[in-house]
């Protein structure tokens, strides 16, 4: 990673950091039941495209090597 | 993987089999509606002679015991087939790339997984076993969500473990590193006489989703993992100077990983903007940052009892390299430790994407297709005096949900 890359990484821990904290703040924040019907949207819902998605995060898992396992199998050796 | 052709692992297609049978047989006992899964997905990375080519299919059902308990099993069967690098920068001719090895190989992970959906709290258990020529993995996970602040939020805790045997079959108890050959192939693997190396790994996800309002919610993670055992790939070697070694990789890694997400309803258009930034770094010294932007459209109803959904993204990726990474071991080593891994290596990929859903809303039925372009870019990696040629890949993937 280059002096740019370091300098933008830096940049960005701070923001996930911020948000992180804004989004932890927001928590006193109540959306009634019957105002939730956008939120249940497949778009909108984490994890509903994850069968869809799940080969080509595979293969990201295997090119990057800033990846985590998430549970798979085989996560020791670079060969698979 | 393998360098010869690969044997079928019937014992493991039969234990699956059986799983499954089994969880078919205990909907029939409880009326169940059973819910089939099937994917097949083809991996395809260009690059002349270091052309490479993955078709994946997967299988699973899901079928509910009572209102609260859900069991669910997976085949997935992984064929590769290409050609890899054994020696990495290696100066002399003939070169690497032409001269790289064909390898074929057949993988199976059979995965089993209990659900329990109990007074708002969801939680799950399940095993994998994976199978192939010269790696052998079992690993177990355990997930607990709660939904919380009036159901505003959700927070979950998640913990997976596997337990790994690699094959190093031509070693002799002992050597060096820098005496280690590599695997010509996994013909002796996983015999008596021969070396069977293991790893063992953990990992813990802490995951936050708030629902900020109506149109938006945000989501967060953080990942810990430990790895401790071989890491290495041991076909693989690296020119050291007078010679070529097997890689070697440090024996423990401890990686870390926050990711911070949005969704948000755009009614104007009827689709979700979706934004992901996920930040790592690990104590090999590489350090990464990935952002993704998605959009997903509703295109609504355009045949009857049939809905449509189109989803495009863009995603970026930069990482640093390993704190022993080296293009050239011969000339400017580092340290004890040495590795032809590319994905070790500085590098950036931009990947764009597409994904189109019809869902059959009478029958239950969901039919997608999918397509991500990868590019990658490796500043520092290269094969001798030659740049990287397999450095983009397709992925294209079909599948279908239905009930039985």
């Amino acid at each position: 990673m280059t002096v740019a890359h370091g300098a933008v990484f830096r940049a960005l821990s701070r923001l996930v950091l911020l948000t992180a904290f804004w989004g932890a703040s927001s928590g006193c924040a109540t959306v009634l039941p019957h105002e939730r019907g956008d939120l249940a949207r497949p778009g909108m819902t984490l994890g509903a495209g994850w069968a869809a998605d799940q080969h080509a995060v595979h293969a990201s898992r295997n090119r990057e090597g800033a990846a985590l396992a998430d549970g798979a199998t085989g996560g020791g050796c670079g060969c698979n | 993987m393998q360098l010869t052709t690969a044997h079928p692992r019937r014992r493991c297609c039969l234990w699956l089999t059986v799983a499954i049978v089994h969880i078919l047989c205990l909907a029939d006992v409880a009326h169940a509606q059973v819910e089939l899964s099937g994917s097949i997905a083809s991996f395809d990375e260009g690059g002349g002679p270091l052309h490479m080519h993955v078709l994946t299919s997967s299988l699973g059902a899901r079928v509910p015991i009572n209102d609260h308990v859900s069991v669910a099993a997976t085949w997935d069967v992984d064929v590769v087939s290409g050609a890899s690098v054994a020696l990495v920068d290696a100066p002399f001719s003939p070169d690497v790339i032409t001269s790289a090895t064909i390898l074929e190989d057949t993988r199976h992970v059979a995965s089993a997984d209990a659900y329990l959906d109990y007074e708002g709290i969801e939680t799950s258990a399940g095993v994998s076993i994976g199978v192939e020529s010269d790696y052998r993995s079992t690993a177990a996970r355990v997930r607990v969500a709660s939904r919380i602040a009036g159901g505003s939020a959700e927070v979950s805790l998640s913990g997976a473990f596997s337990f790994d045997d690699i094959c190093d079959a031509p070693q002799e108890p002992g050597t060096q590193p820098v005496q280690r050959v590599s695997l010509p192939s996994s013909d002796a693997c996983f015999t008596r006489s021969t070396v069977t190396r293991h790893a063992r790994s953990s990992e813990v996800n802490l995951s936050l989703l708030q629902v900020v309002s109506p149109l938006w919610l945000v989501h967060g993670t953080l990942a810990l993992s430990r790895i401790e055992g071989f890491q290495s790939n041991p076909y693989r070697e690296v020119w050291l100077g007078p010679h070529g070694a097997q890689e070697y990789h440090p024996l423990l890694r401890t990686r870390g990983a926050v990711s911070l997400g949005t969704r948000f309803w755009l009614n104007a258009v009827a689709s979700a903007l979706q934004l992901d930034v996920r930040l790592y770094q690990d104590d090999w010294a590489l350090r990464g940052l990935s952002a993704k932007i998605a959009l997903e459209h509703e295109l609504g109803v355009r045949l009857p009892g049939t809905s449509l959904l189109l989803r495009g993204h863009v995603r970026g990726h930069a990482q640093s390299a390993a704190h022993f990474y080296s293009d050239d071991y011969a000339s400017r080593p580092r340290g004890q430790y040495f590795t032809g891994d590319r994905e070790l290596s500085a590098m950036q990929s931009w990947s764009a994407g597409a994904r189109l859903t019809s869902q059959w809303t009478e029958f239950g039925v969901s039919l997608w297709l999918a397509t991500e372009v990868v590019t990658q870019r490796f500043a520092q990696f290269h094969y001798g005096d030659r740049p990287v040629p397999n450095d983009s890949y397709i992925v294209t993937s079909i599948g279908l949900n239905a009930p039985l």
